[in-house]
């Protein structure tokens, strides 16, 4: 009966490590959707999934990874977060020169679940034991890019007002499974992701949030 | 002894030989610059405001890739007969980029203003950037079209509430094809609408296209689906027809699109808003802001333009 209760412990960790996903900073957006509705993100796999894309591996290898795509250069949209906000509680318009800097890093960012490890060399993030070299993730290491920018905007915030700037933007997502082996047995598995910020959009949006009795 | 003698000449004869090599093939490569054509348009409102203008070289060595290497700068028309003096501020460093077979370094050039013109206008349609290096090489870079704006109009009749950019990619690249906007008419007369404008003419709103938008202001929404047909972005630009009404205390949404003139990328950009009340026109000029970041390398746009130098 011991033996048994260890038994289900064992698999109990061992699903929850393979559905853990650490995750790249993409996964706290405030919304992420996919242009194609069969895409998912490797935080949305059920364990079947997992069942079936393992099935897809080749084979058994002396040494090394063997991976399978499930998600392929998918374009995403998301929603990234509300940069800034003004607000004007009082009774008279405020005309204002506003400064804020921001940065826009198109780096290639990756998540992974199950035991395979995520390392970072310098402020580029990648897979352990060289998984970046098996998967197709060229495109996006080739293209990061950071870009800096002061920003100044004279705004006008009307009493009873309050003004947001929403960042928006595009990317692209891969995911899929791999498996790591050592004299064909394997030691690692789980879910690999890369993500690539492509574009970003901004909006101003203006919410009335009372109206002033001088109005 | 002369094995040792001998095996360190040839060492050192290879060393030579190699490095002359190395320096040659550097040297025969001429200095390529990839920028991107932008409609470049500013409202000024502060002493601190910058621009940037991003290029890509295959040398991060040249003194064009470093702000201790450029000693003077300023944007001219390629005609050259109009000359803006600008400040270097900094050269940042981007990243590597591939394009075609080649790795390049990403920079931009971030700039201020050198002048400033009361109640004026600098206008240059055609535009380059031009720097000068220490060693006296000059740089000049096709920047696109430049407009600088220095009168920052806050009447108080109309507002401009929310500002939603409409984007899509027809010369290759995520570009500004529309607004989508909220103005609200805060004073006791009702307004008319009758022009609406970037700052320059190299990119201008359709005003024969202006109509009240209604429904969710999607920073996803399609321009073709907005319009209701296929969008061409060099269609000309065609004047008003009717000029839309706001009434007094209205908050009202429009939409417009864009025209270009040529292939450009239009990444920031104010909104300048022509009205008339009681017989009076007026102008609201919206700051420029940022609607759109994408590194230029990322994508193959007919804007792109290549520079060589040979030293």
């Amino acid at each position: 009966m011991k033996k048994l209760w260890c038994l289900a412990l064992v698999a109990l960790l061992a699903a929850l490590e393979l559905t853990t996903v650490r995750a790249g900073e993409y996964l706290t957006y405030q919304n992420i959707e996919f242009v194609n509705d069969d895409a998912r993100l490797l935080r949305q796999y059920q364990s079947w999934h997992y069942d079936v894309y393992y099935d897809r591996l080749a084979g058994r290898r002396f040494w090394g990874w063997r991976t399978y795509t499930a998600n392929d250069h998918e374009p995403v949209r998301f929603q990234k977060e509300t940069l800034y906000v003004i607000e004007n509680a009082g009774t008279s318009p405020v005309h204002k020169t506003y400064f804020f800097e921001t940065t826009f890093a198109s780096k290639y960012q990756v998540s992974a679940s199950g035991n395979i490890g995520t390392s970072s060399s310098g402020d580029i993030r990648g897979f352990r034991l060289n998984l970046d070299a098996e998967i197709d993730v060229r495109y996006a290491r080739e293209r990061s890019h950071t870009q800096s920018e002061h920003v100044e905007i004279r705004l006008q915030v009307d009493p009873g007002t309050r003004l947001r700037v929403e960042v928006y933007g595009e990317g692209l997502l891969s995911n899929g499974v791999a498996r790591y082996y050592r004299f064909w047995r394997n030691v690692r598995s789980g879910g690999w992701e890369v993500f690539l910020v492509t574009t970003e959009y901004f909006s101003i949006v203006k919410e009335e949030i009372y109206v002033p009795p001088s109005r | 002894m002369f094995h040792r003698v001998a095996s360190l000449c040839v060492v050192l004869t290879l060393s030579v030989a190699a490095w002359l090599l190395v320096r040659a093939c550097t040297e025969a490569l001429p200095l390529r610059v990839v920028t991107l054509e932008t409609m470049h348009t500013y409202v000024y409102t502060s002493e601190h405001e910058t621009f940037h203008v991003p290029v890509a070289m295959n040398d991060a060595t040249t003194p064009f890739a470093m702000e201790e290497g450029i000693v003077r700068a300023y944007v001219e028309s390629t005609c050259q007969r109009d000359r803006v003096p600008v400040t270097l501020v900094s050269v940042h460093e981007e990243g590597k980029v591939t394009r075609g077979d080649v790795r390049m370094h990403a920079f931009s050039y971030e700039l201020r203003i050198g002048v400033v013109i009361q109640d004026g206008l600098v206008a240059i349609d055609e535009a380059e950037l031009v720097l000068k290096s220490v060693d006296g090489n000059a740089l000049r870079i096709p920047i696109g079209a430049f407009y600088y704006r220095f009168d920052l109009s806050e009447p108080a009749h109309l507002r401009l509430y929310d500002r939603h950019n409409v984007h899509a990619e027809p010369f290759g690249m995520p570009t500004s094809v529309g607004v989508i906007f909220r103005v609200r008419n805060g004073g006791d007369a009702s307004l008319t609408i009758d022009d609406v404008s970037l700052g320059g003419s190299a990119v201008r709103p359709d005003m024969r296209a202006l109509r009240r938008f209604e429904g969710d202001a999607d920073p996803f929404l399609s321009i073709d689906t907005l319009l209701g047909r296929r969008y061409d972005a060099l269609a000309p630009a065609r004047a008003i027809a009717v000029s839309p009404t706001v009434a007094a205390g209205e908050t009202a949404w429009f939409f417009v699109p864009f025209s270009y003139q040529r292939p450009l990328a239009l990444h920031r950009y104010p909104l300048i808003i022509s009205y008339t009340v009681e017989g009076e026109t007026h102008q609201l000029v919206g700051d420029d802001f940022t609607m759109i970041r994408t590194p230029m390398a990322l994508h193959e746009s007919a804007a792109h333009r290549e520079v060589f130098v040979d030293d």
